[in-house]
């Protein structure tokens, strides 16, 4: 495993700079107390005292090559040198275990844990979804999917279903604004061509609901003489409207 | 340094040292592994990836999406802070003179079209062709935005999704620089990067994103292409229309698909 790992290392340095690879390398050599250079042919004993002298001086003929003691001996400003480089290694090992998260690299370069505080752990939905309405209003829905109106959401006009009205059916939902129609059906040279789409001064000044229900679109407008702001009678308050129900698209003057 | 009881006393910690920075890694994926397992696991990011498309003809500038985004994720209130917008593009007829099949090209989103669209100032018999653009993050295989992320806190998710952890961020602004579809800011309240998540919070729950939820139209399509549901609309947008992405020369490999894309839109 040390194996690997200075293998590891010294393939990191070769890449990172030749700088490092230098110190690396000088670093290498002291600690192999020239073990790798070959011995000089014709020996003047220079290696063997070497060895066989502490750096006292003193002699220990009886001491075996491969003495684990003998890596450090070196002279002591080479030591020094080495023991920095090894506790700036060591320290740079420690703090980047320390200061890196735990779920850091789990699953890439990134805090594997931020995936599950930003979702299932995370925030609450503010919107709560067709499906959710369904639940308690499904002859709403049911009414709403016959008509043009099937694609729209519940909250796209009646507003963000809150928790309010969530805990407690009695604290109704907002009623939509009047305008809210003209955010989707007022004429606009943008708009695709087949949209239904009106021009309100030659339409109908007056309210859309008076003639239109918002929930099921294609059917035929309440009588003129009893118009009924509340069309379907199980809503609370009317989804987004469509002014224009089958033939009055931006036909103009269309009196209701 | 003579002495040799000190040196074997330092060689001892020494190895000391070294071998309990050796257990430190092996305590780090030991505590990993208890992690893992005490986490909730009804959500594997790994067994989905998510797509939305946009059919540009579908959509009608009502500006119901910007607008739910903003709620649904506390973006903040100014003019400029979108996670997803709408642009408005207006094709001038070409002038008498020219031979340019078309005119000028208009691009305005005024408030990210969250409050609708007032009309134009453009005379109607001006204009050549106009419609409306729908935009969110584009979910680039390469993104950029996360290639330049100094810290790791902009990382693609398995599912697909392209993520910033807030807590990791440094708000450098690098990853805004990065995006060539300008799909980030920097939140002022929080100082950090701020994209569209596809709605991961809600996604990941089972619910739809807050722009797909309300949109009338279904001029977006949200779905996974893991788990292709029953009739799935993501698959028969892919059937039905000829897509294209945005800037795909760039080679950021965008995912979201867009239906019936002008050449002007960038």
């Amino acid at each position: 495993m040390i194996d690997g790992m200075f293998f590891h290392a010294h393939r990191e340095f070769k890449k990172k700079n030749n700088f490092f690879l230098a110190l690396y390398g000088m670093t290498c050599m002291m600690l192999s107390q020239g073990r790798f250079v070959k011995k000089p042919p014709e020996s003047h004993d220079v290696w063997q005292s070497h060895f066989n002298h502490d750096r006292a001086g003193r002699c220990e003929p009886e001491s075996k090559p491969l003495d684990p003691m003998r890596f450090f001996d070196m002279p002591p400003q080479i030591f020094r040198l080495v023991l920095l480089i090894f506790a700036i290694v060591v320290s740079y090992l420690v703090a980047r275990t320390l200061l890196t998260p735990a779920t850091f690299r789990d699953q890439g370069f990134y805090r594997g844990a931020a995936l599950v505080e930003l979702g299932w752990a995370g925030k609450d939905p503010v919107f709560a979804g067709k499906t959710a309405c369904g639940a308690r209003h499904p002859e709403i829905l049911k009414t709403l999917a016959k008509g043009s109106h099937k694609t729209l959401s519940c909250e796209g006009c009646h507003g963000v279903v809150g928790k309010n009205h969530l805990d407690d059916p009695a604290d109704k939902m907002r009623k939509p604004p009047t305008d809210i129609c003209l955010r989707c059906h007022e004429a606009n040279p943008s708009r695709p061509a087949g949209f239904k789409q009106i021009i309100v001064k030659d339409h109908y000044e007056g309210a859309c609901l008076e003639c239109h229900l918002p929930h099921e679109p294609n059917e035929a407008p309440p009588e003129p003489d009893q118009p009924s702001p509340t069309p379907d009678k199980a809503a609370p308050a009317p989804d987004k409207a469509s002014p224009a129900p089958a033939k009055a698209s931006s036909e103009p003057h269309k009196e209701p | 340094m003579n002495d040799p009881i000190p040196r074997r006393r330092m060689l001892t910690t020494i190895g000391g040292v070294f071998a309990g920075l050796l257990s430190l890694p092996l305590a780090r994926s030991i505590k990993r592994k208890f992690r893992s397992t005490a986490a909730p696991s009804d959500y594997d990011p790994s067994q989905h990836k998510w797509l939305m498309c946009v059919d540009v003809d579908k959509c009608i500038g009502c500006g119901l999406c910007a607008d739910a985004c903003k709620t649904e994720n506390h973006v903040p209130e100014a003019t400029h802070y979108f996670r997803t917008w709408i642009e408005r593009y207006i094709i001038r007829k070409p002038a008498s003179t020219s031979d340019q099949a078309r005119g000028e090209v208009l691009v305005d989103s005024p408030n990210g079209g969250r409050s609708g669209f007032p009309p134009t100032r453009v005379p109607k018999a001006e204009i050549l062709k106009s419609f409306f653009v729908p935009k969110l993050c584009n979910l680039c295989e390469a993104s950029p935005c996360t290639q330049v992320c100094p810290v790791g806190a902009t990382f693609d998710a398995p599912d697909g999704a392209v993520l910033v952890d807030p807590t990791y961020c440094i708000g450098c602004g690098f990853c805004i620089q990065a995006c060539p579809y300008g799909c980030r800011f920097l939140n002022p309240d929080t100082r950090t990067a701020e994209k569209c998540t596809l709605c991961y919070h809600r996604i990941t729950r089972g619910l739809k994103p807050a722009c797909v939820e309300v949109c009338p139209t279904q001029a977006r399509v949200f779905g996974d292409l893991k788990h292709p549901v029953e009739n799935d609309p993501l698959q028969a947008f892919v059937m039905k229309n000829k897509v294209n992405t945005l800037k795909p020369y760039l080679g950021t490999k965008p995912r979201v698909l867009y239906a019936n894309l002008d050449k002007e839109v960038r």
